[in-house]
């Protein structure tokens, strides 16, 4: 099993945790609390090697808090990271901005070029719907544009129904896999194992799913 | 169940009020109940604060909502007194973050109107205060504990009255004497507090801080609970006998933000086995150990729907009994926070016999707010904790040496620094 660390940033009230509950619990609550700090959740999928086998990834998952005043925090869990879920309010405008300055400091701060960055939109349901359109205040082709300007990846989600949610985890996982299986050849080589990838060497999760932290 | 009066169901203390806790009569809990209301009652009426603060560091705390708000606002009262409120209608920059954060509290009650009404009474609340406050900055968490104040004081009866100023009095005073620290316009007052857990748990276990490497690491998991007094973690769901009613009755009764802090500490010391199997089981699952230990603590911490696991309660009785026999092991925190924090001056007694309890006025709380805001805005552009000890033993020198050091120009500032330092090195000569 390979293990990868994931943290979500973005304004407050966007829906980090809402996303973040979706995909580990499959539930959706529509009061669920600020988050004070961060929290702690893990998850597991399965991706495929070039092979057709499947290969699982778990996911250490940092739902981080929205405020201002706790981005100080931030970069103790963006650090070593391995992608990150930058996540905006498609109804609210500022926050795509507030997604941008998340992006300029992961571009900034996070020296790992490998490091995955995703742009969600979230709370499309909310626009659904002729007699919803004008609460739309992000355009998608807007957001999206910039996300390729930027080399990101990017899509729209809602948390509420679950539309996209599992697809941006399992996109994520699938490119965590093609970028890292390389490296992960390479390293084998240099131990001199004949160039036979061995998937597990970096950092082998020994911890079933049963386990604390699962 | 019978117990003995006033003993707590893990530890007989033996410095309760006036006998309260002494007697070996056996009594149920409902009578218990009872009679603890009566001698409250009685307290009230003779406004003994002291016997009352005692009372609220005892099984059950204040006891019932009733009790709570009468002997809150009591105890709140002698501790802060405000001049005429300056009411401005001046919006707090803060107030679109507090609506955001309202419109999502309350998430246990079921009955979706009176949670809506909660909602917009809080909103209105928290805002309110920052307008009277505006140099306060609003936290998220700070609505936590706002929410306890409003389950305490608030009730379909009184809900629409006008009159909610002992509420918004008891907030205010609580505001400003205990959280001033969390009310900056950054983090890192807060993290100081914080950084006191692992130094209060290697006065006791030095072993465990070493085998977790607690030193060495910045103590963000404990944030939650520290910045709400654990209100972000219990959320009330019986208005009486919630454990965190009874944490706030404490906090209150001994007017310190200690207590949250030596809880926590107890907390890691409490689940040490636990934490070493834990964390040596996941050891190779968290690329560094500050995931691996916060991940732990919080799975650790986590409420099932029952509610809070009992260690809580023992850990809140543990901490009364050191509270009372006067065994906080504390270090020295005058390096370690700032001289205005609410741990070393409005918020600050260790144990229940630590002097006279000062009542504070309007003007030398607003005099150390000033003076906190202004040393914060040095503190945050400090990155390693030998700066910041640096800085506050420093300032806490020229403080007691000049206490109007704040007033002065900073040619003066520099000139006294420089004057103590040399007045140092010539006495090392």
């Amino acid at each position: 099993m390979l293990q990868f660390k994931l943290v979500l940033l973005g304004d407050s009230s966007v829906g980090k945790s809402s996303i973040v509950h979706r995909f580990v619990k499959d539930t959706f609550d529509e009061l669920r609390e600020s988050t004070i700090g961060a929290a702690f959740l893990s998850q597991t999928i399965k991706v495929e090697s070039e092979d057709q086998q499947e290969v699982v990834i778990k996911f250490e998952i940092w739902d981080t808090a929205g405020q201002e005043r706790y981005k100080s925090l931030a970069p103790m869990y963006y650090r070593n990271a391995n992608a990150a879920l930058v996540v905006y309010d498609v109804t609210q405008e500022d926050s795509l901005n507030k997604a941008k300055a998340w992006v300029e400091e992961l571009k900034n701060k996070v020296g790992d070029e490998d490091l995955v960055i995703f742009l969600v939109g979230n709370k499309v349901d909310l626009c659904e719907g002729s007699d919803n359109e004008d609460k739309r205040a992000v355009a998608a082709t807007l957001a999206k544009q910039y996300a390729e300007d930027q080399g990101l990846m990017f899509d729209e989600v809602s948390a509420k129904t679950g539309h996209g949610v599992k697809e941006v985890f399992q996109a994520i996982g699938q490119r965590l896999y093609d970028t890292k299986k390389e490296e992960l050849a390479t390293r084998q080589r240099g131990n001199g194992n004949d160039g036979q990838v061995d998937i597990n060497v970096p950092r082998p999760s020994t911890n079933d799913t049963t386990g604390c932290c699962s | 169940m019978t117990k003995r009066l006033g003993a707590s169901e893990q530890h007989n203390d033996d410095t309760g009020p006036a006998g309260f806790e002494q007697s070996s009569v056996m009594i149920n809990n409902e009578q218990y109940k009872k009679l603890k209301c009566k001698v409250i009652d009685v307290m009230l009426k003779t406004k003994d604060v002291v016997t009352l603060s005692m009372l609220g560091g005892t099984n059950l705390g204040f006891v019932d909502a009733t009790h709570r708000r009468l002997s809150w606002s009591l105890l709140l009262s002698k501790q802060f007194k405000r001049d005429a409120a300056h009411e401005t209608i001046a919006e707090h920059p803060d107030e679109n973050q507090v609506k955001l954060d309202c419109a999502r509290s309350f998430g246990t009650v079921a009955d979706e109107n009176w949670r809506t009404r909660l909602q917009m009474f809080q909103e209105t609340l928290i805002c309110r205060l920052l307008r009277r406050n505006h140099k306060l900055r609003y936290y998220q968490g700070y609505h936590d504990i706002v929410s306890i104040f409003v389950n305490v004081f608030v009730d379909r009866e009184n809900i629409d009255s006008n009159d909610h100023n002992t509420l918004l009095a008891c907030l205010e005073a609580f505001t400003l004497l205990y959280l001033r620290d969390f009310m900056m316009d950054s983090l890192h007052f807060a993290i100081d507090q914080i950084r006191l857990i692992p130094s209060i748990v290697k006065l006791q276990d030095k072993g465990l801080v070493d085998t977790l490497k607690l030193d060495n690491l910045e103590p963000f998991y404990a944030i939650s609970s520290i910045l709400t007094v654990f209100s972000h973690n219990f959320k009330p769901k019986e208005l009486d006998n919630s454990l965190i009613f009874s944490i706030f009755d404490f906090v209150i009764s001994s007017q310190s933000m200690l207590v949250p802090l030596v809880m926590y500490s107890k907390f890691i010391l409490k689940n040490k086995d636990r934490l070493l199997k834990e964390t040596n089981h996941n050891s190779e699952n968290f690329l560094n150990n500050t995931d691996l230990i916060h991940a732990v603590l919080q799975r650790c911490l986590s409420i099932s729907n029952e509610g809070p696991d009992p260690q809580w309660t023992s850990i809140l009785n543990e901490t009364r009994v050191d509270y009372k026999s006067g065994r906080f092991l504390l270090p020295k925190l005058a390096s370690l926070v700032n001289e205005y924090s609410p741990l070393i001056t409005t918020a600050s007694h260790s144990c229940f016999n630590s002097g006279p309890r000062v009542r504070y006025y309007t003007e030398t709380v607003n005099g150390l707010l000033d003076k906190a805001i202004e040393l914060n805005g040095v503190r945050k552009h400090l990155e390693t904790t030998a700066d910041v000890d640096k800085l506050y033993r420093q300032h806490s020198v020229l403080f007691k040496l000049f206490p109007k050091v704040n007033d002065m120009p900073l040619a003066v500032k520099a000139s006294l620094v420089l004057l103590v330092v040399s007045l140092i090195y010539q006495l090392q000569e």
